[in-house]
Parts: structure tokens; C-alpha cells; sequence
């Protein structure tokens, strides 16, 4: 491989007290790729894309062993500032949380205490980043308004413009399509395939004809030992047409 | 920087408080403890009251709060089983339980004082009673209702509506759901919210001072009119107004140990339940 | 005839849960309904006066209870001027930043907190803070450690368990997932307490201030012990710390004391301290029932 990969995982180990969840995970994700993780529930797809920024922190009583890199930094290090980190590897969950404020403020809620740009300029990076996840034409309008009015799938969009604001490196998707209907999952697999090249994305999906038209590479976990792991990795097209079908 | 300055800044400020909070609860029993410790003996509990509580033990004090919180407790129980049935089965209409529930939070609002007032207008005068063991029951049976309804009310909520619909697909009339399905599974309900019930009807001073407690010269009650009991609260109260005799003082802090040492056991016992509730909350 | 059996229950459990309810009712709105009732000689004798009169002297008829509500708004706004913030940081703390393992001991001392008798506050009242209340006005020459500063501190310590608790109750409500989300934008913890949990709290946490403030107001034995029962307290000027350091009287350590049973055989004194348990009554009720909307509106969405 020519260019170091972003991010680089090395025999990681989850463990819930002393229950395993993932055992002996190594995966080396390419910069500016989309990265598809496929396989059952519960096999701790979700579980390893939240070691990525450190969000399983938050999960009392979860143990992670081996090493996580992070353009070559370990993320699983003491001294890092893990809130500054998060900044960098965003993430978008299966379910859209919006805040319960007006539709700007909520694009604006990470990058505001980032402190980053100065205040007036907050409007501009709110369009520019409601631009790239799509959503500007439909709430140029109604900024002023409540987030929740919005569709599940405007929503969903809106989480992603959120996560666009902070300008992340790497963005985690957690199965951000599962919830909506065929229109809006077409539109996010649409904005999936924009994002490429300009930023690497991690994405779980149940779907395997999601995988096969948005990722670059694949890997697919399986349990093996009673711990989730992965399987078998390659380009999105191989690996997906030889594994077995894997629910949905 | 200052993001994380401001983060730690906050802990440590929220932090303070939460130390302060349960430093209070450790002085308080400390205080109490470490000044009663040496008063409590096999005599203090069994003995009689000397010397206006300068000598002697607390039986009857103890007897007579126990008595108050039995009928407390056989008060309060059949009113509550019985509104949270109302509430949880018989009523149907939405806005009629809401108008139980928002009843139950204004009676539990309703300062202990005025309980003592309206047990003296109805039971002391209007009935007769003078001061009654019977009336104080009563009125503490009222004033923990709110407490021991709601507790029944969550658990009768909390009942998977599968086993009403199983039972009711099986024919039962409601009559038997009730007896065979929901009575069974709410008794955890009606004990934990009575032991939290009574764990504040025993401290209680202000309900039975004007209708049937006394400071001394009561044992125990033959009958219902004039009829009153000595109990450990207003036993306090009443030598706290005259501090502090030395002599008294070291029973007296003892007969608070005694009450605190009550108090504190009903609300541990209450306390699993009262936990796993609040951490299943927390979980969802 | 099992059939007739079986229906004879039913009514029969129906028509207790029906009676026992209706008669809890009937107690309440009795409780109320005498207040009313009773209270109407004072209400007659002297009008609004009743509520703006500063004297109080029962022997010349004269019935006035403005001292008694100011004596009880002071006492009220001290206790809950400290308990609030200390009770909103404790919970915030124990919610939001506390491991659940430690959180089990401090809600375990929290609930132990709640359940200590006001008698036994009263107590410590008495040998504790009032020496030390005396220390601390010595500046100002207080007459004993009896003030309604004493009184006010103690009922802080008794409301503070009420606050906390209520506050963390609203402070559940507000979703998990919305906490994630903002710790995965990268918020600090802080910043997600102030920006998202207080926000969406803030309805409930009012209202569990509310429900303390009238825990507060209706608390008679341990502020009956510290207050010094003195009447006919009037600040002037209006608004001073003065009587913060003098005795007074509360509504409920009026009622609390000797006068109630003295007051029984004369009409119109009775009704003049009915009349003092219904203006309780009614502070206390509006301050529920406000606290109770609130609450609601919390949950609603």
C-alpha cells in the first residue's frame, strides 16, 4: 500500500465485563475511501466504529485492548483530548437525534464552541455545510424553525450537515439509512458517494447492495469463538458476492 | 484550552455540591449518634419515663408510635389499593386519571401542620375523640396516601399489558384479573411505597401534636376517646422546647437516635425497589 | 349460579375501589371545604385587611397576618436560595458526571437525607446552628441565635434532598441519545450539560424548585424550634436584611403553637387561625400546582 491508511486498526479486542465483543480486528482504512463494515447484528460493527472516537468511553464497563491508529497516533492514548479528537472523526448514528432548537442552531452546535470562526461568520459555514449534505434549497427558508419538524430523512441530513460543520477528517455512518424510506436513503447514498475522496467514511450497513454501491472496500465480520471479528476483507464488489446472506 | 479549563472548573463546582450534600447527611448522623450512642440500653427501650425524660427508658414512647404508624398503615392501605385500581383499571378516560393523579400531588403538598388542624376540627371537637391514637392514625393514614397511591400506581402501570390481555383473552372477568394478576404483582408496589409512607409518618410531629399525642401519662390506649399514646416525636419536640437539662439531654439525644434509627430502616428497606426503578429509567 | 357468583364479585371489588376512593376525596375536599368555611368570621371581621393587617392581638380582636407571610416568604427565599444552586450542582454532578457505581452511595445518602425527621432537624437546630447563627450576627447584636436566618439555613438543609432528587428526575428526561450526539460532535461534558441536558431540563428543574419552595413554606416543627415565635415582626424599611437577624413567625409556627388550642372557644381567634391555615393552604397549592403543570409540559414531547 503507497499512502499510509487513516486510520489503522491492530488486533483490537472489546470486552463487556467478561463478555467479549470484538477479538483480533485489524483493518486499515484508506484515506478518502468509503469503508463499508457488513455482517449480523451484534456482531460489534457499531461497537468498533465508536472505538474509532472514542465514544465507547461513555459505555461504563467496556474494556478495549490492541492499538487503534489514527493517522499513526494511537487514539487509545491518556493524554489525548478526546473531545478535540471527536471533532475530527464525526459521527452519524442510525437514528437521527436533532437538538430541540431551531434548524441552525442545531447545524451550528458542534462548530459554535469550537470557537473556530469568528461569530459573523457562522451563517456562511451553516450554508456551506447545509449545501454539502443537500439539504439547503428545502430549509434556506426555515432556519428560524424547530429541527423537529423536519422529515426522518431531512433529519438524517441535517445530522450530517452538523458533523460537516466541524470539518471532520473521517465520518462514521451507523447504519444512517435503516430508519428511512427508499427517497431519502437514496439521497444519503447519493451524498455518500459526494463525500468520497474528500473525506473517509466508515460505514455499517445491514444492506448489502447499499455496500456494493457506495463503498470502495468491505470488510465483512462474522463471530468466530463466541467474539465478532472480521472475516474476510476486499473490494466492495468481491467480498459481498460470495458471502452468505447475512440479514437485513 | 479553555474549553477543558471551563469543563474542570464545572466538575469540581458541581462536584462540591454533591460533597456537601452527603457531608450534611454524615454530620447529621453524627451528630445524633455520637451524643445518644451512650443513652441507648436494654432499659431505654423497656423502661418507663422518669423525671419528666431526665431518667428512665422510652418504652411507651416507642409503643405508642408504633401503634400510630399500624394504624397509619391500615389506613392508608385500603384507600390506596383502592385509587389505584380506580386509576389503573376502572377509569378509562384519560383525562379522569390525570385528575387522580394531579389530586394525589396536591394532597402531597399539603403542609403536615394543616392535617393537624383538620384532625382537630373533625375528630377532637366535632366527634368528640379528645386526643386519640385513633385520630392521629387517620390523619397520618391520609397524609401518606399520596406516597404508598403513586408507588402502586407506577408498579400497576409497569405490568406488561400482555398478561391483561392473556388473562382477558381467557375469559376472566376483571374481577379476577384483578384478584389473580394484578394484586399479585402490585404487592411489591404497595410495600415499598408504604415503607417510604411510614418511614415519614414516623417522624411526623405536626399531625398528631394537637389530636393524639401526649408528653406523658398515656400507655396503652383502652379505647378511642380520650385516648392518647406518648410517642417518640413529640416526646423530642417537647424537651427540645425546654434545652437543655443536662441530665435529660443524653436521653434525649438517645430517644432521637432511637427515631432517626426507625426512620432510616423503613427508607433502607424501601430503597432496592426504589433504586432498580430509577436505574431502569436511567437505562432507557 | 356460578355465574351470579362471579358477578356478585365483581361488583363488590369495583364498588369498594369506588367508595374508598370517593371517601379519600371526600376527605380532601373536606380538609379544604372547612378551611373555607371556618375562616369566614375573620374574612367578615376584617376583609382584605386579614391578608395587609401588620398586628396581630388577638386579645383586641385585631388580626393581622402580614408578619406572618413576610416571616414565611424570608425564611422560604433563604432556604431556597441556597439549596437551589447547591442541589442543581449536586444532581448535575450526580447525573451527568458521577460513574454509576458511585452514584448508587450518594442517591443511597440522598434518599437517607429525605427521610430524617424534621424533629430531629429541629433538634440540631437547636444545639447546632443557633450557637452558631448567634457567632456569625455577632456583628449586628442579635437578642439569641433564634432569627429567621436560623430558621431559613435549616429548612435549606431540609428542602436540598427535594431538589436534587426532582432536579435528576428532570434531568432523566432529557434523551440519552442526544447526550451522545453531542459528545460525538465533540462537546465536552460541560458543554453538553449546559447546551443540551439544562436546556431541555430547565421546565422541570423550575418546577422541582417550586415543589421545594413549598415544602419550605408549610414546614412548621423545625422552624417552630429556631424561628423565636415572635409576633408582630414588621420590617421597615420593606426591604431589608434587619429581620434576617431578629425573631419572627411563620404561618405554620403560628399554628404550630399554644395559641391553636387556646383559640378554639372564641369564634372569631379560631377562625382567625383558619384563616392562617388557608392562606398556607392556598400558597402552597398554587406553588403544586404550578410545579405540577410544568412538570407535564417536561414530559410532554
Amino acid at each position: 500500500m503507497t499512502p499510509d491508511p487513516i486510520l489503522h486498526i491492530q488486533s483490537l479486542g472489546v470486552t463487556a465485563g467478561p463478555r467479549p465483543l470484538l477479538r483480533g480486528v485489524s483493518l486499515a482504512v484508506p484515506e478518502g475511501s468509503v469503508f463499508g463494515l457488513i455482517g449480523p447484528s451484534g456482531v460489534g460493527k457499531s461497537t468498533l466504529l465508536k472505538c474509532c472516537n472514542r465514544l465507547v468511553d461513555l459505555t461504563p464497563a467496556l474494556r478495549v485492548t490492541g492499538t487503534l491508529l489514527f493517522r499513526g497516533a494511537p487514539v487509545f492514548d491518556r493524554r489525548l483530548d478526546v473531545d478535540a479528537l471527536r471533532t475530527r472523526i464525526g459521527i452519524l448514528f442510525q437514528q437521527p437525534a436533532v437538538f430541540p432548537c431551531s434548524v441552525l442552531a442545531n447545524v451550528l452546535f458542534g462548530a459554535r464552541p469550537l470557537a473556530r470562526v469568528p461569530r459573523r461568520e457562522l451563517p456562511a459555514l451553516a450554508e456551506h455545510a447545509l449545501r454539502e449534505a443537500a439539504l439547503w434549497h428545502e430549509v434556506k427558508d426555515r432556519l428560524d424553525q424547530p429541527a423537529t419538524r423536519l422529515s426522518v430523512g431531512q433529519q438524517q441530513r441535517l445530522c450530517l450537515a452538523r458533523t460537516l460543520a466541524t470539518d471532520p477528517e473521517v465520518i462514521l455512518m451507523d447504519e444512517p439509512t435503516s430508519a428511512l424510506d427508499p427517497q431519502a436513503t437514496e439521497a444519503i447514498e447519493h451524498l455518500i458517494l459526494r463525500l468520497r475522496g474528500r473525506r473517509t467514511v466508515m460505514l455499517v450497513t445491514h444492506n448489502r447492495a447499499q455496500a456494493r454501491r457506495v463503498c470502495d472496500a468491505v470488510a465483512r465480520f462474522a463471530v468466530v469463538d463466541g467474539a465478532g471479528t472480521v472475516v474476510e476483507t476486499g473490494p466492495a464488489g468481491t467480498v459481498t458476492a460470495d458471502a452468505p446472506e447475512t440479514g437485513g | 484550552m479553555r474549553r477543558k479549563s471551563v469543563h474542570r472548573l464545572f466538575v469540581v463546582a458541581t462536584g462540591l455540591c454533591a460533597v456537601a450534600a452527603v457531608a450534611l447527611l454524615v454530620l447529621i448522623v453524627w451528630s445524633i449518634a455520637s451524643r445518644g450512642w451512650a443513652a441507648l440500653s436494654w432499659s431505654f427501650f423497656t423502661g418507663h419515663m422518669r423525671e419528666v425524660g431526665a431518667d428512665g427508658g422510652i418504652f411507651h414512647n416507642l409503643i405508642g408510635t408504633l401503634i400510630l404508624l399500624a394504624t397509619a398503615a391500615a389506613t392508608s392501605t385500603p384507600l390506596a389499593l383502592a385509587i389505584a385500581l380506580v386509576h389503573g383499571v376502572y377509569l378509562r378516560h384519560h383525562r379522569l386519571r390525570r385528575f387522580v393523579g394531579l389530586g394525589l400531588t396536591i394532597l402531597n403538598g399539603v403542609p403536615s401542620i394543616l392535617f393537624g388542624l383538620f384532625g382537630m376540627i373533625v375528630f377532637v371537637q366535632w366527634l368528640g375523640w379528645g386526643k386519640s391514637w385513633l385520630t392521629g392514625g387517620l390523619l397520618l393514614g391520609l397524609m401518606i396516601l399520596p406516597t404508598v397511591s403513586v408507588s402502586l400506581i407506577e408498579r400497576i402501570a409497569s405490568l406488561p399489558d400482555r398478561y391483561l390481555e392473556a388473562a382477558a383473552g381467557l375469559g376472566l372477568p376483571t374481577s379476577r384479573i384483578i384478584r389473580s394478576v394484578i394484586l399479585p404483582q402490585s404487592l411489591g408496589g404497595l410495600l415499598t411505597g408504604s415503607l417510604l409512607g411510614l418511614a415519614r409518618a414516623a417522624g411526623e410531629t405536626a399531625p398528631i401534636m394537637f389530636t393524639a399525642t401526649i408528653f406523658a401519662g398515656a400507655t396503652i390506649p383502652q379505647g378511642i376517646k380520650e385516648s392518647p399514646v406518648l410517642s417518640l416525636p413529640y416526646h423530642i419536640f417537647v424537651l427540645a422546647q425546654d434545652s437543655f437539662d443536662p441530665a435529660a439531654g443524653g436521653r434525649l439525644w438517645g430517644a432521637a437516635l432511637v427515631l432517626l434509627g426507625l426512620v432510616l430502616t423503613l427508607s433502607l428497606a424501601a430503597l432496592p425497589a426504589r433504586l432498580r426503578l430509577h436505574e431502569e429509567a436511567h437505562d432507557t | 349460579m356460578a355465574m351470579e357468583h362471579r358477578r356478585g364479585r365483581v361488583s363488590l371489588i369495583k364498588a369498594a375501589s369506588w367508595a374508598f376512593t370517593l371517601l379519600a376525596a371526600g376527605a380532601v375536599v373536606a380538609m379544604v371545604g372547612l378551611f373555607v368555611w371556618q375562616s369566614r368570621p375573620v374574612w367578615r371581621h376584617a376583609g382584605w385587611g386579614f391578608l395587609s393587617g401588620r398586628e396581630w392581638f388577638y386579645r383586641q380582636e385585631i388580626f393581622g397576618a402580614a408578619p406572618m407571610i413576610y416571616g414565611t416568604l424570608v425564611v422560604a427565599a433563604v432556604a431556597l436560595g441556597l439549596a437551589a444552586p447547591i442541589g442543581i450542582g449536586a444532581a448535575l454532578f450526580t447525573s451527568e458526571f458521577l460513574p454509576r457505581r458511585l452514584r448508587i452511595p450518594v442517591k443511597v445518602s440522598l434518599e437517607l437525607l429525605a427521610g430524617v425527621p424534621s424533629v430531629v432537624y429541629g433538634l440540631l437546630g437547636i444545639l447546632l446552628l443557633r450557637g452558631w447563627v448567634y457567632d456569625l450576627l455577632e456583628p449586628w447584636e442579635p437578642l439569641s441565635g433564634d432569627t429567621l436566618l436560623t430558621a431559613g439555613l435549616l429548612l435549606a438543609v431540609m428542602i436540598l434532598p427535594t431538589v436534587m432528587t426532582l432536579t435528576e428526575d428532570a434531568l432523566r428526561g432529557v434523551p440519552a441519545a442526544q447526550r451522545l450526539a453531542a459528545r460525538g460532535l465533540g462537546l465536552t461534558a460541560t458543554e453538553v450539560v449546559l447546551r443540551v441536558s439544562l436546556p431541555q431540563a430547565a421546565p422541570g428543574i423550575l418546577a422541582a424548585v417550586l415543589l421545594s419552595l413549598g415544602r419550605a413554606l408549610g414546614e412548621m416543627i423545625a422552624v417552630f424550634l429556631v424561628v423565636g415565635r415572635q409576633d408582630n415582626q414588621w420590617p421597615s424599611p420593606l426591604l431589608t436584611l434587619r429581620p434576617l437577624t431578629e425573631a419572627g413567625q411563620t404561618l405554620a409556627s403560628k399554628l404550630g403553637g399554644a395559641e391553636t388550642n387556646i383559640a378554639y372557644g372564641d369564634p372569631l381567634h379560631w377562625s382567625a387561625m383558619v384563616g392562617l391555615a388557608l392562606v398556607l393552604l392556598a400558597l402552597v397549592t398554587s406553588l403544586t400546582l404550578l410545579g405540577a403543570r410544568l412538570r407535564r409540559s417536561d414530559h410532554a414531547p
